[in-house]
């Protein structure tokens, strides 16, 4: 009996890389095709979950922006709702409303900046360009209510810290109207493109089993055909008043999470229209003293980002510090557990595919 | 006076001057595609003479002399395939019978000095996307050859002179052969390695490919053959489908020469938009796949071309 | 089925009417997007309502804001290399003294002049 040696190549996918955007992976490849990816994460670490120890609240709700930043509402929203929970504050109605208006708009952000990377990554530039400059009319109402584009700073411990004018209101359903001719328009170049079709379907196959085994959650779970979507399972807010549905499919492909992504932009389109309809008048916050201590105690609250459930552990001594502050990233799972199950055995043009059609952001694996 | 007409006009230095004219052309159209404002006209020019005033670095263990003297080949076998399209009257530079297949040679030799370098590179990537590149190689060269010489089949001459000086009489190639035309654009747009076909330099997976050793005058070299390839391929599919130089009117002497030049530059630069187009309106293809679609759809297309020259030719219409 | 395909391969042509539209391209600093009020950009201080108090230094995240002698009393300093552009030392000024404008054109090639005086602080910027 002889012994074939396999002679392998390792490439870097690399954090200094066109598709990779700042996550690390060595991939062994055998030719084409793919026999081994070993992720090492760790390259955007900067030590989170510490620094909000020796942080009070209201400091740490203008830090936590910064663990996911393309989709920043949701982290400030599970932040303040776990604080929130531990104390019983109250929250007022119109509160309430707007930080559910600027979480649906970060969602809606998340996915068409999503969509830009995914051409990118397929090697359609003219997407990525049209989508980021969609992505800008929703930049520019984040700077209109909040005074920052990507950071927007925002929520606080008892509402939200500036009111939303009616001039914002006439915007975001001028914006509204926009977007949604602008998702016809990215049907036909975009999601109907046989390249695009022939590049990711089939490709990166997780089925239902798999994806539970794996932790994957959001757009990647419902794409297995699970239906479980955190607004709906386990509402926070005002979700419970507003009428929408959880998109599943049932191929599990990297097609199928693509138009999850794409209908989750049109279900957002239509919360955020009853949201403003909805709109109650009344106060925006309730005065909390910046050095709130919440009881003692602790406390586990999931909200659901766009890149699936992000969760944060509050434990607090009873001091304005809290003791410890455990964040669960969506894409921890993603990138580190599926994406390495995922690229066996595929080929190398179909690496980025499989990365980006996970939508993975390395700032949440990492924090 | 012919090595004038060899080293300035229309050879050397029109040529380098026409394509990086032609490559702001295509920026510029992408960029206008992609709702950008784009460079300016003379972006090209200050790439090119940025990069000659770069580094020259060249891999350690890579062969020197052959990883320097690629660029150098590939630039001459271009102009070399330049010199024989008629540019302003019915017989070009220097041309014979048979010239047609000497073109369309030397259009291929870049794609093998593309597969040297980034094999002599001794990189992983270049090693990939060379091979990427000469796999590409068979899914369109056979259907571009056969849409190419289907003008030759139909008149048959073979030299490229004389198909253009029938479209003169006649009619231009494009209304008879119309599936070879649309089968030339696509297959000259694998040949470029442009989107949807550029998997051998495919950025976003194996950086840059033959291209990722390469820096400072010898990728000016480079990058100024994929321009020159850019021209002389619309140059040639203007020749054989567009009529050249041809153009509805009738001027003598030197103005009708400078006329139809002018007409000739025109075509070869509605080509480079048609495939600036088509560059931007689609994703990459992995490489199966690429090859697995012209071996299905271009080869029969081209195929079924021949057969509709071979129907004319029995009803007696060409 | 063949239809449907050829379908999908002419339809992303659509992109062509793009090139009839103005392009999305700000050709900054030469255009620039209106202001939309609100922006948190750099700071200005009141020097005549600060009372030295220090509650913006010590409600700062990043403690950017560090205390220094002007005009015989103590002024806060401003460093933007810290600073966050939260507003938590607007909000929590007792005085309102110390607020954010919306200046945003910050880039310098000098690393001092990113540490903002009491004195510039004073003046309104872009002056």
């Amino acid at each position: 009996m002889e012994e074939r040696e396999i002679s392998f190549a390792t490439l870097p996918f690399g954090p200094q890389h066109p598709a990779s955007s700042h996550f690390h992976a060595l991939v062994k490849v055998e030719g084409e095709g793919v026999l081994e990816l070993e992720p090492h994460p760790g390259y955007l670490h900067r030590g989170f979950e510490k620094l909000m120890e020796y942080r009070t609240h209201p400091q740490n709700c203008v830090l936590v922006d910064r663990i996911c930043v393309l989709d920043p509402f949701a982290n400030e929203l599970g932040y303040v709702n776990a604080v929130e929970k531990l104390g019983n504050l109250e929250v007022p109605e119109r509160g309430r409303y707007i930080r559910l208006i600027m979480t649906e708009f970060g969602r809606i952000q998340s996915h068409i900046t999503w969509i830009g990377i995914m051409g990118m990554a397929l090697g359609f530039d003219s997407i990525c360009r049209i989508a980021w400059g969609d992505r800008e009319k929703i930049i520019r109402l984040n700077e209109m209510a909040t005074g920052g584009r990507l950071y927007p700073c925002y929520f606080c411990l008892g509402g939200t810290r500036r009111d939303i004018s009616p001039e914002f209101v006439k915007l975001a359903f001028e914006t509204l109207n926009y977007l949604e001719e602008q998702l016809d328009f990215y049907d036909r170049v975009f999601f109907n493109n046989e390249s695009f079709i022939t590049r990711t379907k089939g490709v990166g196959k997780l089925t239902a089993k798999e994806a539970i085994e794996l932790g994957a959650t959001g757009p990647n779970l419902r794409a297995c055909g699970i239906d479980y979507d955190v607004r709906k399972d386990e509402p926070y807010e005002v979700y419970p008043k507003v009428n929408f549905r959880a998109i599943t499919r049932v191929e599990g492909d990297a097609y199928a999470r693509s138009l999850c992504r794409r209908d989750e932009i049109a279900e957002s389109i239509s919360i955020v229209r009853q949201l403003l309809r909805d709109l109650p008048e009344g106060p925006f916050n309730t005065e909390v003293n910046p050095l709130y201590a919440a009881p003692k105690g602790e406390c586990y609250f999931c909200v659901e980002a766009a890149r699936g459930e992000l969760c944060f552990h509050m434990v607090s001594d009873g001091s304005p510090f809290p003791y410890r502050v455990k964040v669960r990233g969506p894409s921890f799972s993603h990138s580190l557990v599926e994406f390495p199950r995922l690229a066996k055995g595929a080929m190398i043009a179909d690496i980025p595919v499989i990365y980006w059609s996970l939508d993975p952001c390395p700032a949440d694996m990492d924090r | 006076m012919s090595l004038f007409y060899l080293i300035v006009f229309p050879g050397f230095v029109f040529l380098v001057g026409f394509s990086l004219l032609s490559e702001y052309v295509d920026r510029k159209v992408t960029a206008r595609l992609q709702s950008r404002i784009g460079p300016p006209f003379y972006q090209p020019w200050a790439d090119f003479l940025k990069l000659l005033s770069k580094e020259d670095i060249v891999p350690e263990r890579a062969d020197k002399r052959v990883f320097s003297v690629i660029p150098v080949v590939g630039v001459t076998a271009v102009l070399t395939a330049f010199v024989y399209i008629p540019m302003w009257c019915s017989h070009s530079i220097h041309s014979f019978t048979g010239d047609i297949i000497v073109v369309i040679y030397l259009l291929s030799l870049p794609t093998l000095l593309l597969f040297l370098a980034g094999w002599h590179s001794t990189n992983v990537f270049g090693t990939l996307g060379a091979v990427r590149g000469v796999t590409q190689l068979f899914g369109y060269e056979v259907p571009f050859l056969l849409a190419l010489l289907s003008p030759a089949l139909a008149t048959g001459h073979w030299s490229l002179s004389s198909i253009v000086n029938w479209q003169v009489n006649h009619v231009w190639f494009i209304c008879y052969l119309p599936l070879a035309f649309a089968v030339t654009i696509i297959c000259l747009q694998g040949k470029l390695e442009r989107v949807p076909f550029d998997a051998p330099h495919a950025a976003q997976e194996i950086v840059a490919g033959p291209f990722a050793e390469y820096s400072g005058p010898k990728l000016a070299l480079m990058r100024l053959m994929g321009d020159m390839e850019l021209v002389t391929g619309s140059a040639l599919i203007a020749t054989l489908f567009l009529g050249g130089f041809d153009y509805f009117g009738t001027l003598s002497g030197f103005a009708g020469a400078v006329v139809g030049f002018i007409v000739f530059l025109l075509k070869t630069l509605f080509i480079v938009f048609i495939l600036a187009c088509i560059q931007a309106v689609f994703a990459r293809l992995r490489i199966d796949q690429m090859v697995n679609m012209c071996l299905r759809w271009l080869v029969p297309m081209a195929v079924f071309q021949l057969l509709i020259i071979v129907g004319l030719k029995i009803a007696q219409v060409l | 089925m063949v239809l449907d395909q050829l379908r999908r391969v002419f339809e992303p042509f659509a992109l062509l009417k793009n090139l009839f539209k103005k392009p999305m391209t700000l050709q900054f600093p030469y255009e620039v997007l209106p202001e939309l009020g609100g922006y948190r950009g750099r700071h200005m201080l009141d020097l005549e309502k600060c009372a030295g108090c220090f509650i913006c230094a010590m409600v700062c995240p990043n403690k950017a804001i560090f205390p220094v002698e002007f005009q015989g009393r103590k002024y806060p300093r401003v460093d933007l290399g810290k600073c966050c552009f939260c507003q938590l030392c607007e909000e929590y000024c007792p005085q309102n003294a110390i607020k954010l404008t919306s200046y945003a054109m910050l880039v310098t090639t000098d690393k001092e002049s990113a540490v903002i005086t009491p004195e510039e602080l004073g003046k309104m910027p872009g002056h």
